[in-house]
């Protein structure tokens, strides 16, 4: 440890000006992140700005003792590898994780929040952010001889995530995995974590450079390709398990709408076909809502079976599912028992063969059961910002005379939140959602605190707003089977088929 | 000149696999940029272009002052027969071949691709490698010639250039809404002042290597342009846009039978005055649009005046006529009906003028050149209606959808129309312009064709009017 304190001890001797500007940066990310609740995108510029000054210190600090090459001063010295990893370890806690650790904490103590219980976010959250960036910073130093050297194997990394991002959205899985894209995140932050430190021990260990510049490729061809591997319903499933299985069967079953009900027009559908596609609106019944719960549609599959052709959708899609057709609301939400409309897109080809033939439809949903609801007061006329629970929220003058509410909450935000007001004179509701929630255990970006904002149309005085948050408390599967259908008579209609 | 290749060749054989990385780089974002590719990524082109692409042009430009550093003790390359001058002159050609020329060819296969003209926006095209040169590669050279190695330079970036560019962005972000109109000049002129700078910098080191001298003009440098910005943008606000004297004279329209077309403000407290008004000296195929208005009402002893700019607009320019709607507080009118004394309106307005108008046809299933813009097209959007664009790298002229005013589709609005230096510095070749409405169909669009109007020298008009019924020219709030 002496050792180690020594190499610390030269390190901040030699590096100190390189700390300067990590240091008033994370300074300047504590003053934007102690107002919680005002979006501030400096923020964001901040974040970047931090990431790059903790790489370069990062690397400055690695490359002070060059690990890769033949004419390295520092074998000669009297002190062990591993007192040497532990000196680094040692510098880039105390000048990249603390101060973080420190404003996240002020920003905490700052607005009210008792910090004692939020401790284990606040170290989670640290650790995540500046461990998973120095990690990898340190990883790519280790098996360079110098900052130049870094560099270009940074623009080699970057280049080939960046391709794999362009390819990701020429395909169109962009953003498939909605809520459950943490799951994604956080497999391929542990696995590119996970190698970055395997390369540092064996750095450190045995100066095996070949084999680890071969381990840091491998994960980042595996940070590339990520977009492309996984499954969103074993993800699905997997959070399904974590939840506590499957709710009741009884419950939120739905059945085939023969009534006849007309089609929604292009403004009231909350979905419409791509290029290449048609879509079908399909009359479902909903019931079994158990009371003071809602449900929420995630995902949707599909299976046709026309005589002669069959149309499977590619596996699990968000592009469809459950949805009322309310224009401006939450249309993915279904508050109650009731008629809805179940919104799936087939190829368009398939479409026009088959739209007059009687088919046999098979679709599986995924549904996430809503509860808990909760209602706090957000603003009166006395005053504008309230606070909720684990949560901040303030009510300002926004654009084009309306109201712009912004909240923030630690950690992560309730599954859905929505700012109501109820008028005092005839009881009409206003209701705007604010937020779809983040289903992740612990932020990755670093900040403790999760931001988001709606602007309301405010209704007359006589009122008083409230912030309605829902948390998620099941998530189930739910078929339906339609037999015979002819798919012209559900075809959703595009903007350019209006009268 | 010998010498100068022979150095030339040195580094390009030392940094062959940087440039190769740039190059990379370059074709990929060529390849993927959304403006002319189907299905580009606007995410991938914006992390391309926006990070990675000048990440490794910077290092390039670096890397190749490195290879014979400037200040220290133990400069081998001292010792070769060759001057300062060939040296630099060789460093000036690496960085031409492998970034200018690179990036030069991918704005002119951009163009070819889409079909722009290239001989008539080779001018355009070459102004933007000036700009960028001056603002993408001379600062960093500067930088480069100035340090002894990457960790220098990154840490000056991080300690001087990082705050200049923060405060750059949020102090004077409000007085940048001052350069309206006058951005190219003052984007010309801090560019020029960046390229003499640099010059004298590099000059400077490559003559005498006298490092602190070669500091101190770079931080004068810096703190120059920032008072230019600063100084420009406070004397842009203080001078009075567009011309002088203008031919053009406003008066009160005393004919009856005109009718207002507008919708009164809806706010409670807000009164919506249209007052029509006879234009004369307005020559014929001019379209005037206003940028700004100063207006102030005297009325039975009180005086208001215009606050921002929007409560007041001159419009429909018309046959020798217009229209003046103003949105006047309601004590300055009073109820409808009641009694009032007359009231003096005066003020002056300045317009962007358009002119000579082209008419083209419309691009059905082929593309049409069109003169100061480049070419446009149509095709389906994502929801299948049909869309007009254009691709341009530099907008000269309006261009609109329909061959009268009256029904405005705008592709390439007025506001958009670049009347300056075309100071445009980015990776990013082309523009492109989509119209405001989409069509059904073919047969929807008609027989309709495109407009361009080119712009004309900005008029500035005074008016006064004397004795104003205003209560006359009140817009009701229900027809």
């Amino acid at each position: 440890m002496q050792e180690a304190l020594r190499i610390f001890r030269k390190d901040v001797r030699h590096l100190w000006p390189r700390l300067i500007p990590l240091l008033v940066v994370a300074a300047l990310m504590g003053t934007v992140e102690c107002v919680p609740f005002v979006v501030n995108p400096l923020l964001e510029t901040l974040r970047g700005l931090w990431l790059l000054c903790a790489a370069f210190l990062t690397v400055s600090v690695i490359q002070q003792e060059a690990l890769p090459g033949h004419r390295q001063y520092w074998l000669t010295r009297p002190f062990h590898r591993g007192h040497l990893f532990l000196g680094k370890a040692l510098f880039l806690a105390a000048f990249a994780a603390l101060p973080i650790l420190i404003v996240e904490a002020v920003s905490v103590l700052v607005n009210g929040m008792p910090l004692w219980r939020h401790t284990p976010l606040l170290l989670v959250s640290t650790l995540v952010f500046t461990g998973g960036a120095c990690a990898l910073a340190a990883a790519l130093a280790s098996v360079t001889e110098s900052l130049s050297h870094f560099l270009w194997g940074f623009l080699s990394s970057i280049g080939l995530v960046i391709v794999g991002a362009v390819l990701e959205s020429r395909s169109g899985l962009a953003g498939g995995w909605g809520g459950l894209e943490w799951i994604r995140n956080l497999s391929v932050g542990v696995v590119v974590v996970g190698a970055a430190l395997t390369v540092l021990l064996l750095q450190y260990a045995r100066r095996k450079t070949a084999a680890s510049r071969a381990i840091l490729g491998a994960a980042i061809l595996f940070a590339a390709a990520a977009p492309f591997m996984g499954s969103w319903h074993g993800a699905w499933t997997l959070e399904t398990r974590q939840s506590g299985g499957p709710i009741d069967a009884s419950a939120a079953h739905m059945a085939f709408d023969p009534s006849g009900r007309n089609v929604p027009g292009f403004a009231d559908a909350a979905r419409s076909p791509g290029p290449g596609q048609a879509g079908i609106n399909l009359p479902v019944l909903l019931a079994g809502i158990p009371e003071g719960h809602q449900v929420v549609c995630e995902g949707i599959s599909a299976r046709i079976d026309a005589p002669g052709a069959v149309f499977r959708s590619a596996g699990w899609t968000r592009q469809g599912g459950l949805y009322r057709a309310v224009s401006l609301e939450d249309p993915d939400v279904i508050p109650a028992d009731g008629p809805y409309w179940e919104y799936v897109n087939v190829d368009a080809g398939f479409y026009e063969a088959v739209k007059n033939t009687p088919v046999h439809v098979h679709t599986t949903v995924a549904l996430t059961l809503l509860g808990a609801r909760k209602s706090v007061p957000l603003a009166t006329r006395e005053q504008n910002s309230s606070s909720t629970g684990d949560g901040k929220c303030q009510v300002m003058p926004g654009f084009f005379g309306r109201l712009l509410v912004t909240c923030a909450w630690l950690g992560r935000a309730p599954a859905r939140s929505y700012v109501t007001a109820v008028l005092a004179t005839n009881g009409q509701r206003f209701t705007s959602l604010i937020s779809a929630g983040d289903r992740g255990p612990f932020p990755l970006n670093g900040s403790v605190w999760w931001r988001d904002t709606t602007l309301f149309g405010p209704p007359p005085p006589t009122h008083e707003m409230n912030l309605e948050t829902w948390e998620a408390v099941a998530h189930f599967e739910r078929d339906l089977d339609v037999p015979q259908v002819r798919l012209a008579d559900y075809a959703a209609r595009r903007i350019t088929d209006l009268p | 000149m010998t010498t100068i290749l022979r150095i030339f060749r040195k580094d390009l054989r030392h940094l062959w696999p940087h440039a190769g990385a740039v190059w990379i780089l370059m074709a990929l974002s060529a390849v993927l940029d959304p403006t002319y590719t189907v299905g580009g990524s606007l995410f991938g082109f914006n992390l391309l272009a926006g990070f990675a692409l000048p990440l490794a042009c910077w290092s390039l430009v670096i890397a190749v002052i490195h290879e014979e550093k400037l200040p220290g003790d133990r400069q081998y390359w001292l010792t070769r027969p060759y001057a300062w001058k060939q040296l630099l002159a060789a460093k000036g050609l690496f960085l031409a071949a492998c970034i200018n020329l690179p990036l030069f060819l991918w704005h002119v296969c951009a163009c070819a691709a889409v079909g722009v003209p290239l001989w008539e926006h080779v001018p355009a095209l070459l102004c933007r490698q000036f700009f960028f040169s001056a603002i993408y590669i001379l600062p960093v050279a500067a930088l480069a010639s100035i340090t002894r190695n990457l960790g220098q330079v990154v840490l000056t970036f991080l300690l001087t250039l990082v705050p200049l560019g923060l405060m750059e962005s949020l102090v004077f972000a409000r007085f940048r809404i001052n350069w309206l109109g006058m951005e190219g000049y003052l984007i010309g002129a801090i560019a020029a002042i960046v390229v003499a700078g640099v010059v004298a910098i590099l000059a400077i080191q490559y003559s005498r290597r006298a490092t602190r001298l070669a500091r101190l003009l770079a931080g004068a440098l810096a703190a120059i342009i920032l008072v230019v910005a600063y100084a420009g943008s406070r004397l842009a606000a203080g001078i009075p846009r567009g011309a002088g004297d203008s031919p053009i004279h406003f008066s009160l329209d005393q004919r009856a039978g005109r009718r207002s077309n507008i919708l009164p403000s809806g706010a409670r407290d807000v009164v919506t005055l249209d007052i029509p008004l006879t234009v004369e000296g307005l020559r014929s195929g001019v379209d005037l649009l206003q940028r700004h208005i100063s207006l102030t009402i005297d009325s039975a002893g009180r005086t208001w005046k215009a606050q921002g700019g929007t409560e007041g607009s001159i419009h429909d320019f018309s046959d020798g006529t217009a229209w003046l709607t103003v949105f006047v507080p309601h004590f300055l009118v009073g109820p409808l009906g009641a009694a009032r004394p007359s009231a003096n309106v005066s003020g002056s307005a300045g317009f962007m003028a358009f002119g000579n108008r082209q008419l083209l046809p419309i691009p059905n299933d082929h593309s049409v050149v069109v003169p100061r813009i480049g070419v446009c097209k149509s095709g389906r959007d994502a929801a299948g209606a049909i869309s007009l664009f254009c691709y341009t790298p530099d907008p000269r002229a309006s261009v609109t959808i329909g061959t009268t005013r009256n029904r405005l589709n705008w592709i390439v609005p007025p506001g958009m129309v670049d009347t300056s230096i075309p100071t445009s510095s980015d990776f990013q070749p082309l523009m492109r312009f989509t119209s405001l409405l989409s069509y059904k169909s073919r047969e929807e669009m008609g027989t309709t064709q495109l407009m361009i109007a080119a712009p004309q020298p900005a008029v500035e008009v005074h008016f006064d009017f004397p004795d104003v019924d205003l209560a006359r020219y009140v817009v009701p709030a229900k027809r």
